[in-house]
């Protein structure tokens, strides 16, 4: 295909992503995200599979077999298995406002610059040959396309132009200015995009080449079986092990996949479903794999390609242009997001924890441009930007035709793994220190660079190569190892500072304090109102800062007139800080303002605990209050109901002279008897209130419980032949003459509301209810027991509960629904307690249980 | 014209039978949602006045079943119900009431609004 067209296309892709990006930012100022969802989320994190998939792993299998499914397998066990630990970094980082994992590291060592510094660069070393690899796979795709071969000098060559828009388009997009949260809306939301179009072009071409072209899979095996390939592992199940252990651990700690998993992420809940998404996606983009990788040795291995390229060539091969332009889309979606996102994260890297901390040594400079700050670091940022990938450049021009995709890739991996040991213990084991952190990653490098390197030097390695394991397998054994051990026993011979070991404290138990880390304020010391907000407003503008600050001293009722800021406005100001410049970054600016003291753990603990008791006694007023309104309400929905049918009556017999009089006499007792039922109700929710209160007085005495039952059952022999209803009371028999304490009308009171209860609830003509006593050798109990519709068991907490009533088809006399609730109240007043046996249908035995005098 | 009146309240629904007959309708009762949808079926009222909470089936059920019954059917739905609560009225009035009577009530405000409503159809 001709150069200018392929050329064109891609910086076309390129525009259409910016246009979708544009349209999300956009989208964001409306309040709607698009990208606040699981799905997007999820897509922003295959961000992981970059050119060296797209193309790299189709080479590796047919050079090394199996062992490319380790890269894809590995952070799909991360995203399934050690979900609750993803979790926790994501937590972290938004209450400490970090925003790359150097900054997560260091905070969590006491927020140390040095170590900062030390993980910037080791991931700069790591992230430029893998960038660069992007760009030569660009490049490479490039030219096969366009059957050119690369002459003259690198401004000649057509793909470094696309380089040039590629930059330009991260620029644009890139470092925000006046936005402390480090959030790519529009970003993300065109390598969500990218993710879909790459697995697209994967997925056509696997299908394409396998079905169309061949005649499924079993050909593709049946020519597999004469190509040299071998499905087995090669180099046996170490290396396959040691591999997998380095893609596992090494997924999180990648610049940009700590930024779009940990950085980006809108909502915590993104990530449960993301733990399912995630890997199957991962499985989609390695269906065609191993079909594409016979093939292409099938049909491309006498043509000498690099097999890195074989995806691309296959469609070459069989004459089809479309799908090769398909195929080069994708790979440069791949690429390019790989590419975006990597320099975003390594510049933020550079500035906020390489650059600012040095800067902000030069306390004359800074004075001079406190205005100017958050400009000048804007625009340094883009600076790194270009020079990242400019040296990314380099390295791919100088490098060329040195290594293959996989090896670089592998040593990258490698490389940011030592971040794993001290960042994974750090989050579960306190006693980690900085000193142990900082030796273990060191060592772990170090080693990393002597195995790697030495023998291209032609220095022997050889007396430290375990047998069968490949040298980056032997490197990643040897150093993660070692790495560890390090961090362990330095750890253990070491002493945290006090600051130290508040991170630490704060860091393993950040799910405990989540809440209570946002409010409480774990500082302590005098920084000048003014020097604050001078500081703040370099990096946000003066107007911003202002309106900032006085939002929050009005949130929190804090004076600003003070000469020295409250706690609380120096905490947050280092909060708003760490977004622009990370938290280690933060903690410099703020320390040069402030004279502070240090809080030992023992404090830290006891500042979040009370904030955490003072949010647990809001949250019990809180759920009271919203009881009490609901009480409330309840009550005064039931006076309604008899005052209607009184009012209404009444107004019957004024407006009709001439009613017939036994329609008068009949109006005249509904009057009464709702009167009746509704100084009832007053009185019951008088009582309920002095029980609740604690105020109801109890005239104890020792009590028979059989008179109790029979004073309360005359007042339903009229009622009980009315209604139909044998009442039988059964307690005369066994009079034992053992009492109870107790207040006599109360429980008289009770035993009448579990009865009227019971008639309630009974068929007339056929309806029996049985009361009885029962004695235990510390108890007497009553039963009251219905042959009546029962109750539901699943509502038989909530029957003792105020205004609960469970639905009663026959309800024929009103009740309050106060009554259970009343009766429960006086019994568990006399140490007593009362229960319900029942289910549908099959009636219900209601016990007071009251202990023996 | 021929009124259904459903509510649960033996008295709220003693006056109104009362209260209606007078003014010289054919008044159906009902004690519960299922009741007032038998009768509902059975005798096709032209004025259905509902409490809403009801046992078997509340006030919102019963009206969106009348309304169901047949294209042909239209009653005037009236709730009159304890509930008074702002959101409670526009509730109602999103099931489908004409009219939301808040409980306690006057008789001639009621019989006034019930008037009103006839004429409109």
């Amino acid at each position: 295909m001709s150069t200018w067209i392929i050329a064109l296309l891609s910086v076309v892709y390129l525009g259409i992503l910016f246009f979708l990006a544009a349209w999300a930012e956009k989208k964001k100022v409306r309040s709607k995200s698009l990208i606040n969802n699981p799905l997007i989320y999820a897509l922003s994190l295959a961000i992981y599979c970059s050119a060296w998939t797209f193309y790299g792993s189709v080479g590796q299998v047919s050079t090394g077999g199996m062992s490319f499914l380790t890269v894809y397998l590995g952070p799909t066990l991360v995203m399934i298995l050690a979900w609750g630990f993803v979790r926790k970094m994501i937590r972290i980082a938004k209450i400490h406002h970090i925003t790359n994992i150097a900054d997560f590291i260091s905070t969590r060592f006491g927020k140390d610059n040095r170590l900062g510094q030390i993980i910037t660069l080791i991931s700069v070393f790591a992230g430029i040959p893998y960038i660069g690899l992007q760009l030569k796979a660009i490049s490479q795709s490039f030219d096969l396309i366009t059957h050119s071969t690369p002459e003259g000098t690198f401004y000649q060559d057509p793909s470094f132009l696309l380089f040039i828009a590629l930059t330009l388009f991260i620029l644009v997009l890139g470092p925000r200015k006046f936005d402390s949260s480090e959030k790519h809306e529009g970003m993300i939301f065109a390598i969500g995009i990218e993710s879909i179009i790459k697995l697209i072009a994967f997925l056509a071409v696997g299908f394409i080449l396998t079905y169309y072209f061949q005649e499924g899979w079993s050909s593709i095996v049946d020519q597999a079986s004469i190509a040299p390939i071998s499905l087995k592992n090669q180099g046996g199940y170490g290396n396959w092990f040691i591999q997998l252990v380095i893609c596992s651990v090494s997924f999180l700690f990648l610049p940009r996949v700590f930024h779009v998993a940990v950085v980006e992420i809108n909502e915590e809940e993104n990530l449960k479903q993301a733990s399912w998404i995630f890997p199957l996606y991962m499985v989609l983009i390695n269906l065609f794999v191993l079909p594409l990788g016979y093939a292409g040795y099938t049909y491309l291995h006498s043509s000498g390609l690099n097999p890195d390229l074989y995806v691309l060539g296959l469609p070459l091969h069989f004459s089809s242009t479309t799908l090769a332009v398909i195929v080069y889309i994708g790979g440069f979606s791949a690429a390019t997001g790989m590419v975006i996102m990597e320099t975003i994260a390594i510049s933020s890297m550079i500035s906020n924890n390489l650059f600012m901390p040095l800067l902000l040594q030069r306390k004359a400079f800074v004075e001079r441009n406190q205005e100017k700050l958050g400009s000048i670091i804007h625009n340094l940022r883009r600076l790194f930007i270009v020079i990242i990938i400019g040296m990314a450049y380099a390295h791919y021009r100088i490098n060329e035709n040195f290594v293959n995709l996989v090896s670089i890739g592998m040593t990258s991996f490698l490389i940011v793994a030592q971040f794993a040991p001290s960042t994974i213990l750090g989050l579960y084991w306190k006693n980690g220190t900085r000193l142990g952190a900082l030796s273990g990653i060191l060592v772990g490098f170090l080693i990393c660079c002597a195995l790697l390197l030495l023998p291209s030097l032609g220095i022997s390695v050889d007396n430290f190569r375990i047998p069968g394991f490949n040298p980056i397998n032997n490197a990643g054994y040897w150093s993660l190892s070692l790495n560890t051990f390090a961090f362990i026993s330095v750890s253990i011979l070491t002493k945290q500072s006090a600051k130290e070991a508040n991170q630490a404290y704060l860091f393993v138990n950040v799910f405990e304090y989540t809440q209570s880390l946002e409010d409480a304020t774990l500082w302590r010391g005098k920084a000048k109102l003014k020097d604050l907000k001078n500081a703040l407003a370099g990096f946000m503008g003066k107007l911003k800062a202002e309106t900032n600050l006085k939002q929050f001293a009005a949130l929190h009722q804090i004076s600003l007139q003070e000469t020295y800021a409250d706690p609380r406005i120096v905490n947050n100001t280092e909060k708003m800080l760490a977004g622009f410049v990370g938290s280690t970054s933060a903690r410099l600016i703020i320390s040069a303002i402030a004279k502070e003291e240090n809080i030992g753990v023992s404090e830290v603990v006891d500042l979040l605990q009370k904030s955490r008791d003072l949010q647990q006694s809001n949250l019990n007023l809180r759920k009271l209050d919203a009881q009490k309104n609901e009480f409330l309400t309840t009550v005064t929905h039931e006076i309604r109901s008899p005052i209607t049918s009184i009012r209404s009556l009444s107004e019957i017999m004024v407006d009709h002279e001439d009613i017939d009089p036994e329609d008068r006499k009949k109006f005249l007792e509904t009057i009464i008897q709702e009167s009746d039922r509704l100084s009832r109700l007053v009185n019951q929710v008088l009582d309920l209130e002095k029980l609740d209160a604690g105020k109801q007085k109890f005239k104890l005495e020792a009590i028979l419980l059989e008179e109790v039952i029979e004073k309360a059952a005359q007042n339903f022999i009229a009622i009980a032949k009315q209604n139909q209803v044998n009442l039988l009371i059964d307690v005369s028999q066994k009079r034992t003459q053992r009492k109870v304490i107790g207040d006599f009308e109360k429980l008289v009171q009770v035993v009448i509301n579990l009865i009227s209860n019971a008639i309630k609830n009974v068929e007339p003509g056929i309806g029996r209810i049985t009361v009885r006593l029962k004695e235990s050798a510390t108890h007497i109990c009553v039963e009251i027991e219905d042959n009546g519709i029962g109750i539901d068991p699943k509502f038989h907490d909530q029957i003792f509960e105020k205004f609960k009533q469970v639905d009663n088809p026959n309800r024929k006399i009103e009740s309050s629904g106060l009554g259970l609730s009343i009766s429960k109240k006086i019994v568990e007043h006399l140490q007593g307690s009362i229960h319900v046996q029942s289910s549908l249908g099959q009636g219900a035995l209601f016990l007071i249980k009251l202990p023996i005098e | 014209m021929r009124i259904l009146i459903a509510d649960d309240e033996p008295a709220i629904l003693m006056s109104l039978d009362f209260l209606m007959r007078k003014e010289g309708h054919q008044v159906y009762v009902a004690r519960d949602g299922e009741e007032a949808i038998q009768l509902i079926e059975k005798e096709l009222p032209e004025v259905i006045i509902l409490d809403i909470m009801m046992p078997k089936i509340d006030g919102y059920g019963v009206c969106s079943q009348a309304k169901a019954l047949s294209p042909s059917y239209l009653p005037k739905i009236i709730f009159i119900s304890a509930k008074i609560a702002d959101s409670d009225i526009e509730r109602g009035y999103q099931a489908g009431a004409d009219l939301y009577v808040p409980k306690p009530f006057s008789n001639r405000d009621l019989l006034k609004k019930v008037h009103e409503l006839n004429l409109q159809s």
